[in-house]
């Protein structure tokens, strides 16, 4: 299946990927009306030291523990996209722990969220993939 | 291949999805004394708080057993094994075969031994969807509510009927709060949070027996409550 994949060394950190994420999942329209004022709290998240940066969202594991641990069940795998169902989310953040690589963060409703591949906002498709002016994200099959 | 499960939470679920990885068709039958819906069984406090609902609560979608095809005999419990005949027998007199079983049935509270505890009107334990309707149905706004164990399921309780009682005491025989995960500091700091919502502790303590509405600690104090609540294990 096709997921996001990082190539590191194109990585400026320039971070715009954060606020298409944000972008993509507020279902705005228009991206100043989406951004404006606000603290955006995205799904995926660059890293960075000593020089080197790339961003970090869910790897869409084959062996997701995030879902294991999920004590809902409100963490599905469909066709090997790992999605949320915030309406039984309790906020318990299990998930939160569980995740090797830091990526469920908190809503900030108290809830969880993750990237979801925008396979549930308007856009479709990986919107930060989209954004990255240097492709240093890509969403292909490997 | 004929697969009988006992149990329908978290373990017998995620057997069924990992046996449904192998193998496809193979018959498999759960069996539960509870007459319910996969249910998550830690979100029952989350119930009493009012964060979830019976509906939000089911672990796994209302098409589950039907998409994982699976038969489902719910409210009946088993009563024996004959593991020579490869046969599980129900308490309504059912015998059911099997080629594989698994006993996925989860722990019992644990019940310490207490004198006069049988006088107790209002008990429960917490631990199953029927614990939690069972303490919701009991509880008023004047409640007054005994826990016993101030671990991990007696401090949940606390937590999610706090809103809902006039006053919840928490006796525990170990010297601080949640001893199994937290050191004395640390314990220490939950303690004083925890208090600030109407939860009175009494450590270093047990209940020693029980008259009607009363109870005797170890240290001869005595405790009124309307509601008991035992969490030990």
């Amino acid at each position: 299946m096709k997921r996001v994949y990082v190539n590191e060394k194109w990585c400026l950190g320039c971070h715009l990927c954060e606020y298409y994420c944000a972008y993509a999942n507020s279902n705005e329209e228009d991206m100043v009306k989406a951004l404006k004022d606000i603290v955006i709290n995205p799904r995926i998240k660059i890293e960075e030291k000593d020089g080197i940066s790339f961003a970090v969202s869910c790897r869409h594991c084959d062996e997701p523990l995030c879902v294991k641990g999920c004590i809902t069940g409100a963490l599905t795998v469909k066709d090997g996209v790992i999605t949320v169902d915030k309406n039984k989310c309790v906020g318990c953040f299990t998930c939160i722990l569980c995740c090797p690589y830091g990526a469920v963060s908190p809503t900030d409703e108290g809830i969880i969220q993750k990237c979801e591949l925008c396979i549930n906002n308007t856009k479709g498709t990986p919107y930060c993939v989209k954004g990255c002016p240097n492709n240093a994200i890509v969403f292909e099959e490997r | 291949m004929k697969y009988v499960i006992i149990g329908n939470s978290a373990a017998a679920i995620g057997a069924v999805e990992g046996i449904r990885q192998v193998d496809s068709d193979g018959e498999i039958t759960i069996i539960s004394k509870e007459p319910y819906h996969t249910y998550s069984r830690p979100l029952i406090y989350y119930l009493l708080y009012g964060k979830t609902d019976e509906q939000r609560m089911k672990y796994r979608k209302d098409d589950f057993y039907e998409k994982m095809k699976c038969n489902t005999i719910f409210g009946k419990a088993v009563t024996k094994i004959n593991d020579k005949l490869q046969q599980v027998l129900l308490d309504d007199g059912t015998v059911i075969s099997y080629d594989k079983l698994l006993v996925a049935t989860g722990s019992e509270p644990f019940i310490p031994p207490m004198n006069g505890l049988d006088t107790v009107d209002k008990k429960f334990t917490f631990m199953s969807l029927d614990d939690a309707k069972g303490l919701e149905k009991s509880l008023s706004p004047d409640s007054k509510v005994l826990i016993i164990g101030a671990g991990l399921i007696g401090l949940k309780c606390a937590e999610g009927i706090s809103r809902k009682v006039g006053k919840i005491t928490v006796v525990d025989l170990a010297d601080r709060i949640l001893s199994s995960i937290l050191d004395e500091e640390a314990a220490q700091i939950v303690q004083e949070h925890i208090e600030k919502y109407n939860i009175e502790f009494i450590l270093n303590s047990s209940v020693k027996s029980f008259s009607g509405n009363t109870a005797v600690l170890s240290d001869g104090r005595k405790i009124d409550f309307d509601v008991l609540v035992i969490a030990v294990g």
